[in-house]
């Protein structure tokens, strides 16, 4: 069984070398050597970004060489980033990542192949995938952008939200001059490109998934994505070329899609629209993209061309696993291809109430995208609710315990698999010399401070605006720990947007100004750039509290990344709290054991801190003994086998109880059996097995003859039993079936019976609806919904609507509707049943299997047997199917003979088409003549 | 103590009213004189149909700073008019009013946690003012009285009114109704205070809001923060050992079509119709929007839709007139400021773009209009636009359509605000979909004369019935009938169809089946 795990960048992505000095790099990384690059980079001394990666010793504190050059992102990456408002040079202990001198375990040294071991990079940076892949700093010379409007911001935007430094001198158009000498110089051939690893995407994944291979957990895996850079200027054997290396020596399926839809897919669409929204923003300001006509299409195309990818490739068996938002619709696609395809799908990112999922243009198509998976799962219990509640209001969808029913009678399981952190491979890690060295380093530099650490992506959703503001408010209330705390503060630099960077920037300043003062007492430390690595491991082991403010997150790793630390072997150190903002996925990882903060309430922020502080003096190690358990319970390996596993099962079910492979009922045989048998009981659902739901406007309502005929023919038989089971009031039965005044009736979905034979109704279970039945009248009665009805019934009512052009719109005021009937009687226990055109309400006991069970009992026998020996149940009732066949210890399994109608997920042995073929079906049966 | 009318006669108490602002504008004229009008807003409008048939005392901030000297004798004279002021201190007033009420509650509650800055400061503010609404409720309040809160700036009321009175009075009904959004749980949670909230709001007997989302989403936020049981007729629980039961309906407020009616044949507003038509926007299509200058409106989504309108069907540049009055609001809150300018600038793009000698696009209009010229503007225009990304129940659909009997205008109206669930025959739109707006207008401007007084008719026999006077005495009358065994009744369009349990005979709610069904027969 092959793992094909999609998601928007491949771990892996080219680099080229000028042209002018071909490097020998084609080579795989395994086998290259440092020769080349070092060559490379003297003899392309223009390049200063280049030459100055990674051994930029000669460049890296310059500060003249810094201001003149300031407004060249290129240059950003070899500078220690001066904490801001920091007038104490001992910041500086601080390195950016790309300084770090060559470990054993190479760091990610992004942009020049110098590690022995590309993959063993992955292991290392363990991050959320709302976080930027561990580095943030590389330069590689990759081609320019060849999008077109209408997305007009450049692909060099693209590379700045995951890395701000990331251009080559290819890709500035802000410098005319360099970029065109430089693109004349620029050949991209086969020969002048070395795969290395992505500094974009989900690093997290890249990470678990990386780790539990290597663990051998998966035998046989491929990766689908783009290579995250601008390919347009690749010529055809160029790509082919890089597809097939990645292809032979990183199991990569590589997706070109042209760089306007790349640019304008993520860009504009899964930035502007999706991103905020998923997390509960109101999306965009109205200067933004999220206006512009036809973005929709570039998101389309790309999901187009990843389904396309996947399909070619696909082989039986194979499990598609497809993650987080910027792939809502390959489910979909490849399901329309391949309809006994396994895919799962993994939303990495939170999902919002329906609310607010309903402000997108496209949130059909999102959902009907999504769908097309067999396996939907969330990181939190909130995330998935959200989710299905969403799709009962906007698509009307039925859900069950599991997930979802669809109108086709497809099945989704829709699960909660919150994803963790490789817990081993970092430990292994924070082993390493050189962490040592650095923890060493930074005890001593701060061992008479306190020190709260973070790491969030510099943009609106990681509520640093918010975080500031409560530490203010922090120090403002508690003046007692003044001078003693020192906030930490790595800010991914991801977000182009300057307005936020330039308020972080005045509020960093600001406090730093009021509390600080003093020449060696900064508040905060505020780094716009990643720190090395093992220098954040060394932060984190000896930091006495961590402060995550995320206004809504899927998970945030960092969180399990700082227990992973917090293990006491640092130094005296060990244990701290964690005080993290109650809307991320981690809190509900956690629970109780770490602080919960609201994150726009810095008065909270602050006397959650003073009470995480004071407890991080006292220590705590059963606290970090269960958040410690935790993180490996939830690790990222059980994420991935939960997950496999639980897309294998899903699928299994899935497909061998979807009716469409279900065999169908044979006639002949059912006709062999029923007159080979003594007595009978048979049980046939009413409405969509024997006639069809009346449209809500008949007032009159009668039953076919044809159906009266069967069933007068079937009740002329002696050892038979008849019943007909219905969700209409008894009255509505009396009326409809007073032709066959003496035939078994279930009315209601089970509330009552009247027993064969007879003319007297039962009440099966006595309810009391009074305590909601006003409430959800009142609120159907306003319905807007066209040719709106209700019916009261004894046990509950019946809510129907007619058909109109409109039908989606109904839909969704229906689906809405039942979704608050659910809502608010949840605690009365009652529930809305969708059916064609209408809503059951009543309590979830009411069962047809109530009546069923007092059938049972009737045809009982005082030897514990059954008077009948054959039991014949037709219609879409899931529950008397299960409970004809446990009655397998009475009755020879062969005898008790389950069909359903029409397509849907079922336990049921055979199937029917449609009304009709059930008609017909018992008309052959009754004839005694072989037809 | 302050006379109170009639005190003597139990039949004449007033239902006493709370509201940030009162019913009574005073004017300083100088040497300690003061004048006294009639406030204008949305409030005093709904609640006058009340004032017909009920005497109210009304309790809020008469919103001028009155010396310390004439503050007795101010209080005094507004008594006389059924007002009674809540003195509170400027600063007092922008923590409560600009910083917590518009600048947290009004942001939450229409989930633009963007805008919500939250400030302990400002939330002391806000529960003294509301500790000062409800000790002067208090001053004057009767056994068996009825108080009747209203909208988010007074949400600690009932709990501190509660307290306030203690056991020294009986049988005191209170009932609040929002007249806003309420917000999912999972956004309302967002709300550092939401648990205080909730628990002081269920001090009441009765809460009301415009539609069923919004009592779904209250009472989920009842059972998700506080850990209650809900049932879809309102909360109980156990509060010292006595079991409470708060009502939670939906009570959707109405307009006094009648008056626009009457102001719609007045001679003036007819001439200036005739005049509009026939000289400046003859052979124009216009489109009308009036709205309060507000985020939550939509408005860049408006004027964004528009200019996809006109580059879509460029044979209609020329011909079809956006007209936009947008209402001051709120200059004290700097995203309102922000949003004005950028407004402005969206504006100046679109008619630089389409804009030719006699035909100007967008006609923005950033000032408040008198009854006459939007009861003309309303009359003279094709189409009514709303595109509010969140509204309570937006009311200006409903004048629209009321000021339409000749003309039958349609309304396109976002699926986001309140008046969409309930207006039968509007056609509704997503804001955040462009095209989809470009369509709605489409739709709306093509319509053939027989749709079009199909669809008005509908939304003119709603608006005309669900009134405002509707609306106030439902909700004073059920605050009224409350008492033991009480339950809130069902909708009132059902009774009569209904058969009691075990009826068969099906109710109906629209007036589509209600026809056909009728010719069925």
């Amino acid at each position: 069984m092959a793992v094909i795990v999609v998601c928007l960048y491949l771990p892996y992505t080219c680099g080229f070398t000028s042209a002018t000095t071909p490097s020998v790099q084609t080579t795989t990384p395994s086998s290259e050597t440092d020769d080349p690059e070092p060559e490379a980079l003297t003899t392309t001394s223009s390049r200063s970004s280049n030459g100055a990666h990674g051994r930029s010793q000669s460049l890296q504190l310059n500060p003249t060489f810094v201001q003149s050059t300031a407004s060249l992102p290129i240059l950003l990456p070899v500078l220690i980033p001066q904490t801001l408002g920091a007038t104490s040079n001992t910041d500086s202990i601080f390195r950016p990542h790309s300084q770090a001198p060559p470990f054993s375990m190479a760091l990610p040294d992004r942009g020049i192949v110098r590690n022995k071991s590309t993959t063993s990079l992955q292991t290392l940076s363990a991050l959320d995938a709302q976080s930027s892949t561990w580095g943030n700093v590389s330069h590689l010379i990759q081609p320019k952008s060849m999008a077109v409007s209408p997305p007009s911001r450049k692909i060099e935007d693209v590379a700045k939200d995951k890395n701000t430094e990331e251009q080559s001198d290819e890709t500035i158009v802000e410098m005319p001059v360099l970029r065109s000498r430089k693109t004349r110089e620029m050949e991209y051939t086969t020969e002048n490109y070395s795969i290395l690893p992505t500094t974009l995407g989900n690093a997290g994944l890249y990470a678990a998934i990386h780790a539990i291979a290597s663990q051998g957990y998966i035998q046989d895996k491929t990766w689908v994505g783009t290579l995250g850079m601008p390919t347009d200027a690749l010529s055809p054997e160029v790509k082919d070329h890089i597809e097939g290396k990645l292809l032979t020596e990183r199991d990569c399926l590589t997706v070109y899609v042209n760089d306007t839809d790349v640019n304008a897919h993520y860009e504009n669409y899964c930035k502007v629209i999706l991103w905020p929204t998923f997390h509960s923003q109101v999306p965009a300001k109205p200067e933004s993209k999220a206006y512009e006509e036809n973005i929709w299409l570039h998101y389309v195309a790309v999901n187009q061309a990843f389904a396309d990818k996947i399909i070619d490739n696909w082989k039986q068996d194979d499990m598609i696993w497809i993650h987080d938002y910027h792939l809502l619709l390959v489910p979909g696609f490849v399901r329309k291809q391949i309809p006994n395809a396994k895919i799962g799908l993994f939303l990495h990112s939170a999902f919002p109430p329906s609310e607010i999922f309903k402000n997108l243009p496209s949130r059909y198509d999102l959902l009907e995208g999504m769908l097309g998976a067999n396996l939907i799962a969330f990181q939190t219990k909130d995330f998935r609710h959200h989710f299905l509640q969403t799709c009962t209001r906007v698509l009307n969808i039925a859900t069950e315990d599991n997930g979802l029913l669809l109108e086709n009678g497809r099945y989704i399981d829709v699960a909660t698999i919150p994803m963790g952190i490789d817990v081993e491979s970092m430990n292994a890690r924070r082993k390493l010399p050189e962490v040592q060295d650095r923890t060493q380093e930074l005890s001593d530099r701060f061992k008479d401070k306190i020190l709260i650490v973070a790491r969030d992506k510099l943009d609106g959703i990681h509520g640093l605006k918010q975080k500031l503001k409560g530490f203010a408010e922090f120090l403002d209330r508690y003046p007692e720990w003044e001078s003693k705390v020192v906030l930490i503060q790595i800010a991914t630099s991801a977000s182009p947007d300057d307005k936020l960077k330039l308020e972080l920037h005045n509020l960093v300043e600001h406090i730093n100004r009021e509390f600080g003062g003093d020449i060696n007492y900064q508040p905060i430390h505020y780094l716009t750039q990643d720190i090395d690595y093992s220098q954040y491991l060394a932060l984190l082991s000896i930091a006495d509290c961590m402060l995550v403010t995320s206004l809504c997150e899927g998970m945030n790793l960092t969180c399990h990344e700082f227990i992973v630390c917090q293990d006491g072997t640092a130094g005296g150190k060990g244990y701290a709290p964690l005080v993290i903002s109650q809307f991320i996925g981690a809190a509900d990882v956690f629970g109780g054991n770490v602080f919960h903060v609201n994150p726009w309430h810095p008065g909270g922020i602050a006397d959650q801190l003073n009470e995480a502080l004071k407890k991080s003096i006292v220590g705590n190690n059963n606290n970090w003994r269960q958040l410690y358990a935790l993180t490996q319970r939830h690790s990222a390996l059980a994420w991935y086998r939960t997950f496999i596993s639980g897309l294998e099962k899903a699928w299994k079910e899935q497909w061998t109880r979807h009716s469409s492979n279900v065999p169908r009922l044979q006639i002949a045989k059912l006709r062999e059996k029923y007159h080979g048998c003594k007595k009978r009981l048979i049980i046939l659902d009413f409405e969509g097995t024997l006639t069809t739901w009346d449209s809500p406007k008949e007032k009159v309502i009668t039953t076919p003859k044809r159906v009266i005929d069967i069933l007068s023919d079937l009740m002329d038989d002696e050892n038979n039993v008849i019943y007909v089971t219905s969700q209409r009031p008894r009255k509505d039965l009396d009326h409809m079936l007073r032709m066959v005044s003496n035939i078994g009736v279930v009315a209601e979905s089970g509330a009552f019976i009247r027993k064969y034979g007879s003319t007297k109704w039962t009440a099966t279970i006595d309810l009391d609806t009074t305590e909601w039945r006003n409430g959800i009248l009142a609120m159907l009665g306003m319905a807007n919904i066209p040719g709106a009805q209700v019916d009261e019934m004894e046990s509950g009512l019946m809510f129907q609507y007619e058909d109109s052009g409109t039908q989606d719109i109904s839909n969704g005021h229906a689906g809405n509707l039942a979704s608050r009937v659910n809502e608010m009687c949840k605690d009365q226990n009652v529930e809305a049943h969708p059916f064609e055109r209408g809503l059951c309400i009543h309590n979830k006991i009411i069962k047809k299997t109530l009546a069923t069970k007092i059938i049972e009992q009737d045809l009982t026998l005082d030897n514990g047997k059954l008077s009948v020996d054959f039991i014949l149940v037709v219609g879409d009732s899931e529950d008397l199917f299960r409970w004809s066949h446990s009655l397998e210890d009475l009755i020879e399994a062969e005898s008790i003979v389950t069909c359903v109608v029409g397509k849907r997920h079922t336990d049921a042995a055979t199937a029917l088409a449609s009304i009709s073929t059930v008609l017909s079906a018992l008309e052959k049966m009754l004839k005694v003549d072989a037809v | 103590m302050s006379e109170i009318p009639d005190k003597a006669d139990k039949s004449a108490r007033p239902i006493l009213i709370a509201a940030n602002r009162t019913c009574v504008n005073i004017k300083p004229l100088g040497s300690g004189n003061y004048e006294y009008g009639s406030a204008s807003g949305g409030l005093v409008t709904a609640l006058n149909a009340l004032k017909d048939s009920t005497k109210l005392l009304w309790y809020g901030n008469p919103g001028k700073n009155v010396p310390s000297a004439d503050l007795e004798k101010v209080e005094e004279e507004i008594r006389a008019k059924g007002a009674v002021p809540v003195w509170i201190d400027a600063h007092l007033m922008d923590l409560y009013y600009n910083k917590f009420s518009n600048g947290v509650l009004w942001p939450i509650l229409h989930y633009h946690t963007d805008a919500m800055n939250v400030d302990d400061r400002a939330w002391d503010a806000y529960q003294k003012v509301n500790r000062q609404f409800a000790q002067k409720i208090a001053e004057d309040v009767e056994d068996d009285d009825m108080v009747w809160i209203h909208d988010y700036h007074l949400m600690l009321v009932p709990q501190m009114l509660r307290e306030e009175i203690g056991d020294k009075k009986k049988n005191i009904k209170i009932g609040f109704f929002l007249h806003t959004p309420f917000p999912s749980s999972y956004m309302f949670i967002r709300l550092p205070y939401a648990k205080t909230i909730l628990e002081g709001l269920l001090n009441c007997d009765l809460i009301g809001f415009h539609t069923y989302d919004y009592v779904g989403h209250f009472l989920s936020s009842c059972s998700k923060i506080l850990h209650m049981t809900t049932t879809p007729n309102g909360v109980q629980f156990v509060k010292d050992g006595v079991k409470k039961s708060v009502h939670v309906g939906a009570f959707p407020i109405g307009i006094d079509p009648e008056g626009l009616r009457k102001g719609m044949k007045s001679k003036e507003v007819i001439e200036r119709i005739q005049e509009y038509r026939s000289s400046y926007y003859k052979n124009k299509k216009v489109i009308i929007s009036v709205d309060r200058l507000d985020y939550i409106k939509g408005l860049p989504h408006k004027l964004h839709a528009f200019d996809m309108f006109l580059q879509q069907y460029p044979e209609e540049v020329g011909k079809v007139v956006l007209v936009q009055v947008a209402v001051p609001s709120r200059e004290d809150v700097p995203e309102y400021n922000e949003l004005k300018a950028q407004l402005n600038q969206l504006c100046g793009l679109i008619n630089s773009k389409y804009a030719s000698p006699g035909y100007t696009p967008v006609e923005f209009m950033y000032r408040s209009v008198d009854k006459n010229t939007l009861l003309s503007l309303y009359g003279m225009s094709d189409i009514c636009l709303v595109t509010s990304i969140r509204d309570g129940m937006n009311l200006v659909s409903y004048e629209y359509i009321a000021c339409h009997e000749q003309t039958h205008g349609q309304l396109v109206i976002s699926e986001f605000a309140g008046a969409a669930h309930s207006l039968k025959g509007c056609i509704t739109i997503n804001p955040w979909d462009a095209s989809n707006c470009i369509d709605g207008i489409k739709k709306a401007l093509e319509m053939d004369p027989e749709q079009k007084e199909k669809n008005w008719k509908k939304m003119f026999k709603y608006v005309s019935k669900y009134t405002s006077a509707y609306w106030g005495q439902t909700f004073a009358e059920e605050l009224a009938r409350i008492g033991p065994g009480y339950s809130l009744p069902r909708n009132p369009e059902l009774e009569p169809n209904v058969n009691a349990v075990n009826g068969h005979s099906p109710s109906m709610l629209d007036d589509d089946s209600e026809e056909s069904a009728m010719g069925a027969m």
